[in-house]
């Protein structure tokens, strides 16, 4: 017995939409799969560098994008954390033409971080009294805390030897100790000093993060930033 | 009697797009004419100059950093579907790559210490104990006050910093008696004794007395006045009754981070 004509169509549409649907089907778990493969890459090298961080002698910076937490470490302890009120990420542009970093940028830990402005400790010397001398010696000041000792302008940057750089913002403008001409001379400043670091050839800072705290968290990493800081970024999509 | 009432004024009916881009571009004309019209009147190098100012401003506002923002608090990767079984090699990296990224994050998870720890922030003069995660103890304390003391022109100079770093408590000591350095006899302008025991001082440390290595102590003071500023030579000064309390709960070995 031959089969209906119009049962083999039927049979082919079938067989044609189980083929069809396999592929896409294949293919949409392709994509998800390659997706799958580069996430836990990336994070694979976000986790050793921040064992290597972990491991060394020095402070460092983790911005969890993700969480919106800026942590200052050591060891793999957190010391400090502050909650970040909003990130934002820059690219150098010149004459609207974007100058964009690699694109594995933020998979290494940036080093050597210094502040810009950077912050002035302002030291007392005292010359020891002479021992012959009967004079008691007089009294030491009262020493300042660092809220009476460090200014925090309304924005700074922790400048990388890498060229990223992260900039702080404090929320409201900050810079509360700061006078209306001190901060909008800062801000010419910045403005000045951006359209420089675009123009810059070379590496240059090729991204740069900003990333604004409430005025107290902005102010204490000024403060109490150690020297030499490195930074790793999680979380970044 | 007619109930209708009479129409003072006609109310102007929404314009329509095409009506807007028609004066839009009417405006744009204009605009465009006026400023035909000045730039004929205007001298060769004055036009060269002003196309020169021109560009001068659009390199300006196009020059910079562009900031784009950056969303916080988004939902963490999900996890996908297993591989095809017909890819068995990706299966196996994403399953090597999944164990291994386990295996980093406990590593990482393990480096905050189980037990009690010290945080100093040295700038704001604050202490914290902590035990695991939790917050046992903080209290004000004095950091070193960054002074510089100087003997005389080409002498010794000494800097009073609390160094930065990691430590670990090494000894504890009840009743700890301070033995003087050189520099606390040149500050106060005393020579210094020939005879070592003529160096002893009871009572200026407090109750207590956690050795943290290279002279370095977190111990009491007679100076509470002063806590919450940075007071000391290089040492931690904390208040008795938190001293007491960190004395109790940090055995020798306690990790101290000191920023």
């Amino acid at each position: 017995m031959r089969p209906a004509p119009s049962r083999l169509a039927l049979v082919a549409v079938l067989l044609g939409a189980t083929v069809v649907s396999g592929a896409t089907g294949g293919a949409a778990g392709g994509a998800a799969d390659d997706a799958r493969l580069r996430a836990l890459r990336r994070e694979r090298a976000l986790l050793r560098a921040q064992m290597d961080l972990a491991s060394g002698e020095r402070f460092y910076l983790r911005l969890d994008a993700r969480g919106g937490r800026l942590a200052l470490m050591l060891k793999g302890v957190v010391l400090g954390e502050y909650a970040v009120v909003s990130l934002q990420k820059a690219v150098p542009q010149v004459v609207f033409f974007e100058r964009r970093p690699p694109s594995d940028w933020d998979l290494r830990s940036l080093s050597r971080g210094r502040l810009e402005p950077a912050r002035e400790q302002d030291r007392i010397e005292i010359e020891a009294p002479n021992p012959a001398n009967d004079a008691s010696p007089t009294p030491p000041p009262i020493p300042k805390t660092a809220e009476e000792t460090y200014s925090v302008p309304s924005s700074f940057r922790v400048a990388f030897a890498e060229g990223p750089s992260l900039e702080v913002q404090a929320t409201g403008g900050g810079g509360r100790n700061r006078s209306l001409l001190r901060r909008l001379v800062d801000r010419i400043g910045l403005s000045l000093a951006d359209r420089a670091a675009a123009l810059q050839r070379g590496a240059g800072e090729r991204v740069r993060l900003r990333v604004t705290l409430s005025p107290d968290d902005a102010a204490a990493i000024y403060r109490s930033l150690p020297p030499d800081v490195s930074l790793l970024i999680v979380g970044l999509p | 009697m007619s109930s209708r009432m009479p129409v003072d004024g006609a109310v102007a009916a929404p314009e329509s797009g095409a009506k807007v881009r028609e004066k839009t571009a009417e405006v744009a004309r204009r605009a465009a004419a006026a400023a035909v019209r000045f730039t004929s009147r205007l001298s060769l190098q004055a036009r060269l100059a002003l196309a020169a100012a021109l560009l001068l401003l659009l390199a300006w506002i196009g020059t910079g950093y562009d900031y784009e923002r950056v969303e916080t608090r988004e939902a963490a990767v999900p996890a996908a579907p297993p591989a095809r079984g017909g890819d068995r090699a990706l299966a196996r990296e994403l399953a090597r790559l999944g164990t291994e990224r386990a295996r980093l994050a406990a590593a990482l998870h393990q480096r905050v210490p189980r037990g009690p720890w010290i945080v100093i922030d040295q700038t704001h003069n604050r202490l914290r104990l902590m035990r695991g995660e939790s917050l046992v103890l903080e209290a004000p304390c004095s950091a070193g006050t960054g002074m510089v003391l100087k003997e005389g022109p080409g002498k010794r100079v000494w800097v009073f910093d609390t160094p930065r770093g990691h430590f670990r408590v090494i000894s504890k000591l009840q009743n700890p008696v301070w033995r003087r350095p050189d520099w606390a006899f040149v500050e106060e302008g005393e020579p210094i004794p020939k005879d070592p025991s003529l160096r002893f001082e009871y009572g200026s440390l407090g109750e207590y007395a956690l050795y943290f290595g290279d002279g370095y102590m977190i111990h009491g003071t007679l100076y509470e006045r002063l806590l919450g500023r940075p007071a000391s030579h290089g040492c931690i000064r904390l208040g008795r009754d938190p001293l007491r309390e960190l004395y109790r709960q940090a055995p020798v070995g306690t990790p101290i981070y000191v920023f």
